[in-house]
């Protein structure tokens, strides 16, 4: 047997998997616009049901169908029927928060209800995975790839059986081009998507169940490259293509197992590359192939049957409660800042520098996600960058931690210059998959080298020194970032009410319409990303230096998960809203530190805000924020009736249509 | 000339046209006052396309499509759906890349510039499905516009001055708001308002550019009679007082003859006819390809 075809055939089962869910994924994007990232926490939660079930003692063929023929279409109809069908009409943005909200919390949920107990040994669907039955070359077939490869077929088979004799693709495609035409030809729209929905299901738990027993271990790490490798392979069918995107996830891992053949053992490259080797398809095709960049347009001729989406709360502010409330917000810093300095204890300190230091890394999603409409999964990553430069610098070179801290913010400018400039003309999806995949690239390729992260040991940074005053103490490096977060958001509430912020409004709403205004679109993006990743280097080397010691686990890709979430429940369109997340986050995590582990603030907290961020399309000024109006809002109306005047009826806030405003007095101040 | 209907019209407006009816090969008289008249004097023309062809697979939407705008001129294209009269627009302003021909303005080949530069050397336009900027307000779109059309928007800029409008941004934004009737609705986000404000806004927008020409995709399309007419002054206002060139794509045959002298007609991507506004209409094969086969000359 040729060396290539040894190489290769172990790829067989693992791109079989990738095939699975490929094919999930594109069904329930062509089918109800989203790209439903929360697929690798299906994938995962299946497995983890199977694996759970057979551990309790119950037959396989029972597990089997739980967890693929009942949990998966069941949680795909769930997703569908109560977030993404009501979130049809929304941005692409929202729909991808959504999704990442579910990614972020479906693991934790598990974790919650089942326990994190490490689990060894992931059963096999059938046969014995530890019994070789046969050889094909010198490859050894155990029971793994047997079930793998055949449990895949007979899910094929069924697939070209349903798409073959009945007019369900047809119909699928019709869908997502204009549910309401659909429904005018007597088709039941909601019914297909609904069919949709259940095969994807089954598809990605079955996935997911076929992919456990691969690892050692069963973790959710896992799962998410498992995500990603299916992404690869559907970007090779376009998003669009079912076949393709099948035949590609097959390929996929062919080639990634040859990959691992040819490449020298036991180098980071090596180990890193052959499992990043997806990652890195997704990110050279996204770039590459110009029909992956734009969003799958569909032009639904009924669209504007729709009602105006309802106002952002915030645009109802009353200015004099404004005003008011920025003086409390003042009163409070300063209490704040007072406190801290003085009685405050010591491990209260740290949490809250952790937190202000965050809360300079979010004020990158700030100005990227909230201003510019873009989203990147990347910012841990970048705040890595900043983070190691300025310990390397301080290390090799001598250099004061806080140039470093600097040095390291331009850094990270620059690697965002280097990722803005091939993703100038790609859409919020290619946007956001292939910093996702970045993420994890740079993750397992770059950081582990000695150079740049260090692996598991990490780097050390010390704490600065400037002339006489060391920030050793907990207290003076509170401070310090605090000055530095104030900085930060100076910058970016000048962005906001200047030109540059108007642009990125302009921006946001229709790039074609700012560029014919004489905006150069392609500068504008540039800039903002590169000062996006520029603060969250800055803010990166702030934490490694409280912190004193980073490694790379410190910025691995679920954070930026995570940082999404929480920015965006807080509210991602404010400063104040970042800083609400910075600090209120890790508060929350230290408070909740005395739970038992199974329900501690590292898996709740994910839950809530993950759940928070599904509401994105509801309220894209931020849960937190809408609150704040709702109790706005009430204060004035408790203080006009008793002041005794009657409260002005429009100052109510509701979901309901806006009335055109040419209806309503003009607005005052 | 028969009576179309549109003649009477045009003796309302209080000026005659030149009455030759041949497509004008020589230089036609400019009349329009004031503003800046690039090449008026000479007659040159402000905006020459040649040749413009565009496939898109295997449908060809503009094929050898040449047109001339001069300045301070109003100039309609018209045409049935699917004659790719946006096609055209995309070409001329940089959104799409034709496969052949030239485009120059102003004297200068812009076939390789960006949107945004061709923009900038005064060329602003409409949009036939309104693209306005969400959550801004009618006042911060012509603030905005303003700047951007000199290429004003830079970080810098706003470090210093702190993104504040100037006093001639502002008057400029006051005077725009009160040609086009939007003052009540001046500091309202536009996401609230009616389409046809929300035309005028776009209107608004680009006039802020100060541009030299000014295109305009269906600006009439979804309004009603009187929001119609309310458009049609602006923009014979608008091109007496400040000698813009107008390219006017438009269904309403009416406000295309109370706007345009010269027409230009499309169809399946192709020039079917061109020259002045009555001779056109009057032209057999426009009416059969356009205006149906009795073509009584009324819309």
């Amino acid at each position: 047997m040729p060396q290539i075809v040894a190489y290769g055939l172990p790829g067989i089962p693992l791109g079989c998997i990738f095939a699975l869910i490929a094919v999930g994924l594109v069904l329930a994007y062509t089918t109800s616009g989203v790209f439903n990232l929360a697929f690798g926490a299906e994938a995962y939660a299946a497995a983890l049901l199977f694996y759970v079930a057979v551990h309790a003692g119950w037959p396989k063929w029972t597990a089997f169908v739980v967890s693929v023929l009942l949990f998966g279409p069941a949680l795909g109809l769930a997703m569908d029927r109560y977030l993404f069908r009501h979130i049809r009409t929304a941005s692409t943005l929202a729909k991808l928060i959504a999704s990442l909200g579910l990614l972020l919390a479906i693991p934790r949920l598990t974790q919650v209800i089942f326990g994190n107990a490490v689990r060894m040994a992931p059963p096999s669907l059938i046969l014995n995975p530890n019994h070789i039955y046969f050889h094909l070359g010198s490859y050894a077939v155990s029971g793994i790839e047997i079930s793998t490869v055949g449990v895949t077929t007979v899910a094929l088979a069924v697939l070209v059986v349903l798409f073959s004799f009945t007019r369900l693709g047809l119909r699928m495609r019709a869908v997502v081009e204009s549910p309401r035409m659909v429904q005018l030809t007597g088709t039941n729209a909601d019914r297909v998507s609904m069919v949709a929905w259940v095969i994807s299901g089954v598809f990605v738990s079955l996935a997911g169940v076929l992919l456990a027993p691969l690892y050692a271990q069963l973790l959710d790490y896992n799962f998410t490259g498992l995500l990603v490798s299916g992404i690869a392979a559907a970007a090779i069918g376009g998003f669009t293509s079912l076949p393709l995107a099948f035949a590609g996830g097959i390929g996929l891992g062919i080639v990634q197992e040859i990959l691992g053949g040819y490449l020298p053992s036991g180098s980071i490259l090596s180990s890193g590359l052959q499992d990043a080797f997806p990652f890195l398809v997704l990110v050279v095709m996204l770039v590459a192939l110009p029909s992956l960049k734009r969003e799958h347009e569909t032009n639904d001729p009924l669209a504007s049957c729709d009602p105006p989406s309802p106002p952002l709360a915030s645009s109802l502010r009353n200015q004099s409660f404004d005003r008011w409330s920025r003086y409390l917000s003042w009163a409070i810093l300063l209490a704040f800042v007072v406190s801290v300095t003085t009685w405050i204890p010591g491990n209260w300190v740290f949490t809250l520098s952790q937190g202000v230091v965050f809360s300079i890394i979010f004020l990158s999603i700030t100005l990227l996600t909230g201003m510019s409409g873009q989203l990147s999964l990347a910012q841990a990553t970048f705040a890595g960058v900043g983070a190691f430069a300025s310990g390397h610098l301080a290390d090799h070179f001598g250099i004061s931690v806080i140039a470093g801290m600097l040095i390291g913010g331009v850094l990270a400018a620059m690697v965002g210059i280097i990722v803005a400039i091939p993703t100038l003309r790609m859409g919020t999806l290619a946007l956001a998959l292939g910093t996702f995949a970045l993420a994890l690239l740079v993750g397992s390729v770059v950081f582990p080298y000695s150079w740049a992260g260090n692996g598991d040991t990490g780097i050390s940074v010390p704490r600065p020194l400037v002339g006489p005053v060391s920030f050793q103490d907990d207290r003076t490096f509170f401070l310090l970032s605090l000055v530095v977060l104030i900085l930060c958001s100076l910058l970016i509430l000048m962005i906001r009410k200047g030109t540059v912020g108007r642009s990125l409004l302009a921006l946001r709403s229709s790039e074609v319409a700012a560029s014919t205004i004489g905006i150069d679109v392609r500068r504008l993006k540039i800039m903002v990303f590169a000062l996006s990743s520029g603060i969250a280097g800055i803010g990166g080397a702030l934490f490694a230096s409280l912190q004193q010691s980073v490694s790379p686990a410190d910025f691995s890709y679920d954070l930026s998960l995570l940082f999404i979430v929480v920015v965006v429940t807080a509210g991602v369109r404010t400063v104040e809203g970042a800083i609400e997340a910075g600090i209120g986050y890790y508060l929350l995590l230290q408070i909740m530190d005395f739970l038992p582990a199974r329900y501690s603030g590292g898996a709740i907290l994910p839950i809530l805000f993950g759940l928070g961020a599904i509401s994105y399309a509801r309220h894209p000024e931020g849960l937190v924020e809408f609150q704040k109006r709702i109790w706005t809002e009430w204060l004035l109306r408790l203080r006009d009736r008793l002041g005794g005047t009657p409260s002005t009826p429009d100052s109510d806030i509701s979901d309901e249509v806006v009335v055109p405003a040419i209806h309503h007095p003009p607005a005052t101040g | 000339m028969q009576n179309s209907g549109f003649s009477e019209k045009r003796e309302q407006r209080g000026w005659d046209p030149p009455t030759s009816g041949a497509i004008p090969t020589s230089v036609e008289e400019g009349r329009v006052v004031g503003g800046r008249l690039e090449g008026r004097a000479t007659g040159e023309a402000l905006l020459t396309a040649e040749n413009i062809s565009k496939r898109f697979g295997g449908i060809t939407a503009l094929s050898k499509m040449s047109l001339t705008v001069k300045a301070g001129e109003a100039v309609g294209v018209v045409g049935p759906n699917g004659a790719g009269k946006t096609t055209l627009f995309n070409c001329l302003l940089g959104i799409e890349v034709p496969d052949t021909g030239r485009i120059v303005f102003a004297g200068k080949r812009i076939d390789n510039l960006p949107v945004y530069k061709r923009a900038r050397m005064g060329i602003a336009r409409t949009f036939q499905r309104l693209e306005l900027f969400s959550e801004m307000t009618v006042r911060e779109h012509f603030l905005l516009a303003q700047r951007s059309a000199k290429g004003r928007v830079s970080l810098l800029a706003d470090l210093v001055n702190r993104g504040s409008a100037s006093r001639a941004e502002e008057e400029m934004a006051n005077h725009l708001l009160t040609l086009l009737k939007l003052e009540d609705v001046a500091d309202t986000a536009v996401d609230g308002l009616s389409l046809g404000h929300g035309r005028l806004v776009e209107l608004g927008r680009a006039l802020a550019m100060s541009p030299r020409l000014l295109m305009l995709d269906e600006p009439s399309s979804g309004l009603d009679y009187n929001e119609t007419k309310a458009l049609t002054k602006v923009l014979e206002q608008v091109r007496r007082d400040q000698g813009v060139a107008i390219l006017l794509v438009e269904h309403d045959l009416e406000m295309v003859s109370e706007v345009v002298s010269r027409l230009y007609v499309l169809d399946f991507g192709r020039l079917i006819a061109e020259g002045m506004l009555d001779d056109v209409l009057a032209d057999t094969g426009v009416r059969q390809a356009y205006l149906g086969r009795t073509g009584s000359g009324g819309v």
